[in-house]
């Protein structure tokens, strides 16, 4: 290695010190804006972290709507199976019948229409007294299916004087064709 | 940083015809000229400055370059003093009283400072160094335009520092080409002082003063210390080679360097007290502390994002999976049951208000309902006033809408008449709510008016 003068010592000590400065203020901003962008980056995620508080506090309320619907209709409609819904439901329509004291007749059960979201609809008939009619009408909706009383046919037993024929549509709905977005904003 | 701000001190050794300066191994050299009336003229005192500067190389925007400076004996009068023991603060104050009482000048006029050589509950001895203060203020004047911040003490202190044994019983003679300065030391402590001409009664001074060693430093050291052969025991202050190196800057070094304390000249114009001074080394923890705060505020609100980044956007990124799958489980249950509630057809109700409408007398031959609350009815009353109150019944109960009488015949015989009307109830929400009277127990009879 030559030699080097004082004032060429001097040179190279001020250029190191000049270069060394420039480096740190280079590194500096660079670290400066890299922390930057990491701190927006993370404002934004805890200004969505607030929205989506807000945005789900309703929530709460619906799942409380949802479970006193389903404590008022005696079911949830997540669990029912949809191959045999039809056949617990007639069988339940006749049981709550019997034991209301409705005496069941013909009962025709025929495929619903998938258009108004149906998977079947059961005619009924029977025959009772006022009470056990109106009983049954009432008991209707909280058999713990998913059934819809489309009509209702009330007449006179002439030869059982007190007796009323009751005579019965009912839908039973699929719960299926709700899960699809354009039937839950039907 | 500190290093560099603040510059390796000067050790200077300053007589009346010239001064040493020694910094960081290399020296200078410069002769004082003095007029008539003693004082260093003006001509030398510019190219003594300028010479100083010239060895310092300091920057302007550096600061004030320490020097430690130690001055010949001549003119100076070393006293001590017994002082009732005072505070600490309050010393000085004492001292200043005893020097107006002992010293032919007031203490503003003197340039003086002390050392404590004993301190018991009721007195303390003090050592009182004094010289006029024009003769450091001279110095001090000189030494500042050159950028130092002058320090004053004794060469002779700065000499027996030197010495193998500085608490030693001593005595230092330093021959220089203005004359002979002998100082006898004990302790550590100058004893007495002694001024001669290079030509003066060295050896009976010698012998009068000399209670052990004597050290012998300056250029004529070795012309004395043959004079002195067979009378004392002689010995040369070993002192490095090289220009302004002398036993006093060697000394005052060695100091500085050992951190030990001098005694100070100071001119007392000023109390010290007064002036405000700035110690880095002082502050230092409390500048560190807040300087370390000030870091962590500057830097606290990036370390929150560099350590919570991830973990908030964990946190949300679940948050909206569970959003999601909630969403798509209650939602269609919500709307299929809130559906199944809403079309729930009012057959009870309509019943109910159709039973609380009928007259006596009524025979229902037939009752139809369907979901669009279409409601048709077969039957027979008394008569066709009866049917007219029927509807106006209906209609007052507000449930149906426009009851409809499609047929009314009488029979053959005329007691009765066959009706068969229609009607249709009212949307949700522009029916009346029905207040449901329950009958009392045990009165569960079929309504009469029913088949």
């Amino acid at each position: 290695m030559p030699n080097l003068t004082p004032s060429e010592r001097r040179t190279i000590r001020y250029a190191t010190v000049g270069l060394a400065i420039y480096l740190t203020l280079f590194a500096g901003w660079q670290a400066c804006r890299w922390l930057g962008r990491q701190r927006a980056d993370y404002l934004r995620l805890v200004a969505q972290g607030r929205q989506l508080k807000v945005a789900v506090q309703p929530f709460a309320d619906r799942a409380a709507v949802v479970k006193k619907l389903m404590d008022e209709f005696h079911f949830d409609p997540a669990a029912l199976a949809r191959n045999s819904v039809v056949a617990d439901a007639s069988a339940a329509i006749q049981k709550a019948a019997q034991g209301g004291g409705l005496q069941p007749g013909p009962i025709r059960e025929s495929a619903g229409r998938a258009a108004n979201k149906e998977l079947a609809t059961i005619q009924f008939e029977g025959t009772g007294q006022v009470a056990a009619v109106m009983g049954f009408l009432q008991r209707l909706p909280t058999l713990g299916f998913p059934v819809l009383v489309d009509s209702v046919q009330i007449s006179g037993d002439p030869m059982r004087p007190g007796q009323m024929k009751l005579n019965l549509t009912i839908k039973v709905l699929d719960f299926e064709q709700w899960k699809t977005p354009e039937a839950s904003h039907a | 940083m500190r290093e560099w701000l603040n510059s390796p001190p000067v050790f200077m050794e300053l007589g009346r015809r010239s001064l040493k300066a020694r910094r960081e191994g290399a020296g200078l050299e410069v002769p004082l000229e003095r007029g008539a009336d003693g004082k260093i003229t003006a001509v030398s005192r510019d190219l003594a400055v300028a010479r100083l500067q010239a060895f310092l190389g300091r920057k302007r925007w550096q600061p004030a370059v320490r020097a430690v400076c130690g001055l010949g004996v001549q003119g100076v009068s070393l006293r001590r003093m017994t002082v009732p023991t005072a505070a600490k603060g309050e010393l000085e104050g004492v001292l200043r009283l005893q020097i107006e009482a002992e010293f032919p000048l007031s203490p503003d006029s003197l340039a003086w400072g002390w050392r404590e050589l004993a301190d018991d509950a009721a007195k303390c001895e003090v050592l009182v160094a004094a010289v006029r203060r024009e003769v450091v203020e001279e110095y001090a004047a000189l030494l500042a335009a050159a950028g130092m911040n002058p320090e004053f003490t004794l060469s002779a202190l700065a000499r027996n520092a030197l010495t193998p044994s500085p608490d030693a019983a001593q005595l230092l003679l330093e021959a220089g080409a203005e004359g002979l300065e002998l100082v006898s030391f004990s302790g550590g402590l100058p004893l007495a002082v002694r001024v001669l001409p290079l030509t003066g009664p060295v050896e009976k001074t010698v012998t009068d003063l000399a209670a052990g060693t004597v050290y012998l430093s300056g250029p004529a050291a070795e012309t004395i210390s043959a004079r002195l052969a067979g009378r004392a025991d002689c010995r040369r202050l070993a002192v490095p080679d090289g220009e302004g190196n002398s036993a006093a800057t060697a000394g005052l070094e060695k100091i500085v360097a050992a951190g030990l304390p001098f005694l100070r000249l100071q001119t007392r114009t000023e109390p010290a007290r007064l002036a405000v001074k700035f110690s880095f080394q002082e502050h230092r923890p409390a500048l560190l502390r807040v300087a370390g705060l000030l870091a962590l505020l500057l830097l606290l609100p990036y370390g929150e994002a560099l350590l919570f980044r991830p973990l908030v956007a964990r946190k949300i990124a679940a948050f909206q999976a569970e959003q999601a799958r909630f969403t798509a489980v209650v939602d269609p249950e919500l709307n299929f049951l809130q559906s199944l509630k809403q079309t729930q057809p009012p057959y009870l109700d309509a019943l109910y208000v159709l039973a609380q409408s009928a007259p006596p007398g009524l025979h229902l031959d037939s009752l139809s309902l369907n979901q669009r609350g279409e409601i048709s009815l077969k039957a027979s009353l008394q008569n066709g006033q009866q049917v007219t109150d029927f509807r106006t019944k209906l209609i007052a109960s507000g449930f149906f809408g426009a009851p409809t009488v499609e047929e009314q015949t009488p029979t053959p015989d005329r007691q009765k008449v066959n009706f068969r009307m229609s009607a249709e109830w009212k949307p949700a929400g522009f029916r009346p709510v029905l207040k449901v009277e329950m009958p009392a127990a045990g009165t569960n009879q079929p309504n009469p008016n029913l088949p």
